[in-house]
């Protein structure tokens, strides 16, 4: 096949925690976005043996139209990367992958009659263990054998995506999405030995968020994960200095008071002269370590703790600026400097309100790294959240593709090149 | 609740343009029949309330209704509360060419867009006309075809002249999409494989 047609057929998938990005270099600006998500439905409802029996397992948009109003609905609607990680044998989220992979290309298949596949690149998170990459392997050569929709594959890690797409070729990427984060060097190529993964993420903000409502009297509105999220949205901030900001706070409460009202219901939630405490969401984000930590965890609040999951240990209570620079002391000394002046911030857990009128103690995350950086002896930095962050990893998947030359052959050893499945 | 179901619906059909036709309620078994006409075409909703649908097999009994008055009119609805809606096959529904409501005490929402059943006919004769003149074409082609394999035959007894022409590739993208432009990773992974060898 050209290196024409491949730049033609380049097809993008990134597989997120809660969505599956996915479309081909065609789609411009923008993919196709479906939820990260299968529904296997009951299929000894009785319902189901009146009016026909359903299919097997169902996915992407008509989700909604077959979902029971069941308490067994949690278990039947399986979301396959929680945590970026699969188990081995975990068949059902193994299957929803292979499903909305198909349902994914399919939905783009051109009527182009010289159309022989897609050379498809797909990014998983960084921690992915090697496994994973063999499986997926399997479920688009599985699909190019039913379907001839996959003329070549390859994967490559969310952080590089994330570099591509805003055009850094040397950088350090820090993700952190709901249940873990990611510190990943990056001079044109991954650094994979020097990947640090903390077992840390914006689930733990929320169990924290928790614990401040039933120290607050909302003991009953702190059992709802919705609203708990909604909240700490809502009323954490990232401190310049913890200890300054909690200060400041008690001694000016009306200034920082945090009030909540909960759209659409009767619900608002007062801190009051606790406005101090949503301090603690942010800084606990960044740095669990702190001493006024302690007091919840002795009350029972589960500590972030060291975890080997698959092959990959994460870090527990690493605040994020250590992290960093234990990553990038893993590279050579004559690349670290380049490492720190490019730090990119990517994920859902960064993205914090500093109010205009507040900001002489609270700040955005940006701030918040440059100054954990500088507690650790690093000044010289640039830190930028980065924007777009819903697409990015998708562009990225798609300028690798039209890049890398089309006869650049998949290796093990270097977990790159283009893996095809037919000559 | 009926009476809300009705107007939710006749309030649906009314801001697409359609209005309710004379004679517009009839009861047919358990379920009510609302008629609507608008936009040149004739809709027959077969509304089935949660009350209908108590019994065992309802539901089965609802939608072969609905699918007995296809010949009625020009697009053919089943309106089913929520719940019930969510756990039949949608497929079915399309495969009959009828059309899905789903309401609750919020409003109504089109989960399936009925179709045009008379139109559909018609559609098939067109096709068969279009089938008639793609046969006449092929044959048209096929003589065409002859006549240039012998034309081909003829020139293979030249001996052609070649000259090389430079062909400039053209960019396969005409707009290429903000993240490609000036993006130095372009260059960087162009040159994968090269590097190492």
């Amino acid at each position: 096949m050209s290196e024409e047609y491949k730049k033609r057929y380049t097809f993008g998938a990134d597989y997120g925690t809660s969505d599956f990005k996915f479309g081909p270099i065609a789609c411009g600006e923008k993919p196709e976005i479906i939820e990260n998500r299968g529904y296997f439905p009951d299929k000894e409802s009785i319902m189901y043996r009146i009016v026909g029996t359903p299919k097997d397992i169902v996915v992407g948009k008509e989700i909604p139209l077959y979902l029971e109003a069941r308490e067994d609905l949690a278990s039947r609607l399986v979301y396959p990367m929680r945590n970026g990680i699969i188990k081995r044998d975990d068949e059902r989220a193994w299957r929803v992958v292979y499903e909305i992979t198909r349902y994914g290309l399919s939905s783009f298949r051109p009527a182009d009659p010289e159309f022989d596949g897609f050379y498809v690149v797909a990014s998983l998170s960084s921690v992915a263990p090697k496994y994973m990459y063999e499986k997926f392997f399997d479920i688009y050569r599985r699909i190019d054998e039913e379907e001839r929709l996959v003329r070549a594959a390859t994967i490559i890690p969310q952080p590089l995506s994330v570099a591509i797409a805003h055009k850094v070729p040397t950088c350090v990427v820090l993700e952190s999405g709901h249940g873990n984060t990611q510190v990943c060097p990056i001079s044109r190529y991954p650094i994979r030995s020097a990947i640090l993964a903390i077992n840390r993420g914006g689930g733990d903000a929320n169990a924290l968020t928790a614990e401040i409502l039933k120290d607050c009297g909302y003991g009953d509105l702190a059992r709802e994960e919705a609203l708990v999220r909604m909240v700490k949205e809502n009323i954490g901030l990232v401190p310049l200095d913890l200890d300054k900001a909690v200060k400041v706070a008690r001694d000016e409460p009306e200034r920082f008071r945090a009030k909540f009202k909960v759209k659409g219901t009767r619900i608002t939630i007062d801190l009051a002269e606790n406005s101090w405490m949503r301090f603690l969401i942010g800084e606990y984000v960044f740095n669990p370590k702190h001493e006024i930590f302690q007091s919840y965890f002795r009350r029972g609040m589960p500590r972030p703790k060291d975890v080997k999951v698959g092959d990959v240990y994460f870090r527990g209570m690493a605040d994020f600026g250590e992290a960093i620079v234990e990553s990038v002391e893993l590279c050579p000394i004559e690349l670290q400097p380049h490492l720190y002046r490019r730090i990119l911030l990517s994920g859902g857990n960064f993205a914090w309100k500093a109010p205009e009128k507040l900001r002489d103690v609270a700040i955005d995350s940006a701030t918040k790294m440059e100054r954990l950086l500088e507690k650790q002896g690093i000044s010289d930095v640039k830190v930028t959240m980065i924007e777009d962050p819903q697409f990015s990893v998708w562009k990225g998947c798609i300028v690798y593709g039209y890049a890398v030359p089309e006869d650049y052959g998949w290796s093990w050893e270097r977990m790159e090149g283009w893996l095809k499945f037919r000559e | 609740m009926n009476e809300d179901i009705n107007m939710l619906i006749e309030r649906f059909f009314l801001s697409r343009n359609y209005q309710p036709s004379p004679g517009d309620r009839l009861r047919l078994g358990e379920n009510l029949i609302l008629l609507f006409k608008g936009k040149g075409e004739r809709v027959i909703v077969s509304i089935a309330s949660e009350k209908d649908l108590a019994e065992r097999n309802s539901l089965l009994r609802a939608v072969v209704k609905a699918v007995s008055l296809k010949g009625r009119a020009d697009k053919v609805y089943i309106a089913l509360p929520r719940l019930y809606a969510s756990i039949l096959d949608s497929k079915i529904i399309r495969d009959e060419a009828l059309g899905l409501l789903i309401y609750d005490e919020r409003g109504v929402e089109e989960a399936v867009p009925a179709v045009n059943v008379s139109s559909k006919n018609a559609d098939i004769a067109e096709w068969i006309e279009e089938i008639k003149r793609l046969r006449r074409e092929m044959l048209r082609l096929e003589r065409k075809i002859e006549s240039l394999s012998s034309e081909i035959q003829r020139l293979k007894s030249i001996k052609p002249t070649i000259r090389e022409v430079e062909v400039k590739v053209e960019e396969t993208i005409q707009e290429v999409p903000s993240f490609l432009k000036d993006n130095p990773w372009i260059n960087i992974l162009s040159q994968r494989g090269k590097e190492i060898e």
